[in-house]
């Protein structure tokens, strides 16, 4: 189920609201959160739930292990072998038939492919399941001896499907110990609101921009073309991965979870270093604190750790070369900042840092966006000049042009403006009693308006329309 | 109340709680209306806006849901069926037109009426999809 969806604000959501506010005491609340959550996934996978409900079983039998045995070898075994399980099946799922495809090429072979359809959220579920067990045995959580509450966590309907990555021990004392207030509830429902603007409305437009240039004939691809197509996916990533994360942060909100921020104005950074610190960072912190730090970080081996972490984070993304490529190109950029380029960028002016990082961040995405190499190839020799189709066209204007308010909304909705702006309404509703319950007012009226305009959206997104051609 | 943090955008946004509990009634409401109208009310079988038969209620059987049919069939039926449908769809016109200056955008159709110029922000359709020009009908 897909948060911007009829299905899911008016089916799903409401049964879930009722059900959580109306039930009294916490543990039932949770209980009831679990099946949600259980049935959220059954709706979009009913076969694959066998995958993520035996992943937490190994994970929770792993964890006990783990805790029993405590300062043996037995426990890093039965870590090893718990984390082994859970990534052999994302492995099977997701990366086999790369694998197969790629080796029996080496060897002229035309191997049969499983062509397993990818569990939903089994890249996001598998990553949480190990900072559970990891954070057993590093004792920085305890066990979790309730299945059910360690269920609830894996399952958890609002991060499952697409993050954020929330690792356990951010969490486990929350589902036992967490506070409902009237305030933290509405701000889910805004942050919810919100988010689901920024994906009906922002992101899909945006994609429908990208893919009209990126998707059709490359040959007949301008150059200018290629730049709109391109910079129209950037806004799209963003805004619908981003909002995918307030969506969750949002509703966690609503059952009194706190997660941590995922994205923090990645298309403001300064450099490319900075740009990872503010983009998917729920993804970064596991690669850190879960691999590239156990590895030696900074301390031994570092260029070798760097290029594992990197390589792994474009692979997480997608079994396929571009991908790869993607990861490694992040490895290089990074590299040379922390070399040479980091200290270089210190020494000019803000914006050329700002330039630097957005253009590197605008290629990259042209990377990300192609997983055929001969397209990908086509496409960077279009983007840089050596199309066939020259450099511009009329309808590439046209597009622009039509889309021109939307683009300029776009630019402003990825600067830190809310930031401000929400600093300033704060204030304001600090003033005096009178302007609070004024500044809230605004606040009910603003979530009306989204409501409304985010259902519209949601409709109009479901528009099907039949055209008889007659011949 | 006496705020230790200093920082501003650490403060809440919400100044009481009750405006959160309105925030919350006002999307379960709204949403549950929606849901039990939609549940109660008889099904439009055909959209003239759209030219086609809107779906009507999936049957249920295990052997469509496992091989992930039945539940893509309810998704469409929720989204055909779905209360006040048309007028949203104009609502979301309204909004395309802002973000677009197109009346209507799906996937790969633009909805043109008497091929208006308006309807591609003062283009003519040959202009936007590239394709020849129609021949004139006498």
């Amino acid at each position: 189920m897909v948060f911007s969806s009829l299905s899911f604000v008016y089916l799903f959501l409401p049964v879930c609201l009722l059900g959580f506010f109306l039930i009294p005491t916490l543990k039932a609340k949770n209980y009831f959160l679990l099946a949600m959550s259980l049935f959220f996934y059954a709706w979009g996978e009913p076969k694959w739930i066998l995958v993520l409900l035996l992943s937490t079983v190994v994970e929770y039998f792993g964890a006990i292990l783990v805790d029993q045995w405590r300062g043996t070898t037995k426990s890093k075994v039965a870590l090893g072998v718990s984390i082994a399980v859970s990534l052999s099946a994302l492995f099977v799922f997701k990366y086999i038939d790369f694998f197969t495809f790629n080796i029996g090429r080496l060897f002229h072979a035309d191997w049969k492919l499983l062509e397993l359809t990818l569990p939903i959220g089994i890249s996001f579920y598998t990553f949480q399941t190990i900072t559970y067990i990891v954070d057993v045995y590093r004792d920085k959580a305890p066990v979790q001896k309730n299945f059910g509450y360690l269920l609830l966590y894996v399952s958890m309907f609002p991060q499952l499907i697409a993050g954020p990555i929330v690792k356990y021990n951010d969490i486990q004392a929350q589902i036992t110990d967490r506070k409902l207030t009237g305030r933290g509830v509405g701000e889910g429902v805004l942050r919810f609101l919100v988010g689901l603007f920024k994906k009906a409305v922002l992101a899909n437009v945006a994609g429908e921009v990208a893919a009209g240039f990126l998707d059709g004939n490359l040959s007949t691809l301008t150059t200018a073309g290629a730049w709109i197509g391109i910079l129209s996916y950037t806004f799209q990533i963003y805004f619908d991965f981003s909002a995918y994360s307030d969506m969750a942060i949002g509703l966690g909100r609503m059952f009194g979870f706190h997660y941590k921020e995922n994205f923090n104005y990645p298309y403001i950074a300064n450099s490319i270093t900075d740009f990872w610190r503010r983009w998917h960072i729920s993804l970064t912190t596991f690669f850190r604190e879960y691999l590239y730090i156990p590895l030696g970080g900074n301390r031994k081996h570092q260029v070798f750790n760097l290029l594992l972490v990197w390589l792994l984070t474009g692979f997480w993304h997608g079994a396929s070369w571009n991908f790869l490529a993607w990861g490694l190109y992040y490895f290089v950029l990074i590299l040379c900042e922390k070399l040479f380029l980091g200290k270089a960028l210190e020494k000019v002016p803000a914006f050329v840092g700002h330039v630097y990082a957005l253009l590197f961040v605008v290629l990259g995405w042209g990377l990300f966006y192609y997983d055929d190499m001969s397209r990908l190839r086509q496409f960077f020799a279009v983007l840089f000049g050596f199309g066939e189709a020259g450099a511009a066209a009329s309808t590439d204007l046209s597009v622009l042009l039509n889309h021109l308010v939307f683009f300029l909304f776009c630019i402003a909705a990825s600067l830190p403006l809310a930031k401000v702006i929400r600093e300033k309404y704060v204030a304001f509703g600090r003033t005096g009693t009178e302007r609070a319950r004024a500044a809230d007012i605004g606040l009910v009226v603003f979530a009306v308006v989204l409501l409304f305009i985010d259902t519209a959206a949601m409709v109009g997104s479901t528009y099907n329309p039949f055209l008889y051609f007659r011949f | 109340m006496k705020h230790r943090q200093t920082d501003p955008g650490a403060l809440p946004l919400l100044r009481f709680q009750r405006t959160g509990m309105v925030l919350l009634a006002i999307l379960m409401t709204v949403t549950l209306f929606f849901f039990v109208f939609a549940l109660v009310d008889t099904d439009k079988t055909v959209s003239e806006q759209e030219n086609r038969k809107l779906a009507s209620r999936p049957a249920f059987s295990t052997s469509a849901l496992f091989a992930g049919e039945y539940i893509p069939k309810v998704e469409t039926y929720w989204s055909d069926t779905f209360p006040l449908r048309n007028f949203f769809l104009t609502v979301n016109g309204g909004i395309s037109k802002v973000t677009s200056r197109m009346s209507f955008r799906s996937k790969d159709v633009v909805v043109v009426q008497n091929n208006n110029p308006d309807d591609f922000g003062g283009q003519s359709l040959h202009e936007v999809t590239g394709a020849e020009q129609p021949k004139e009908e006498a």
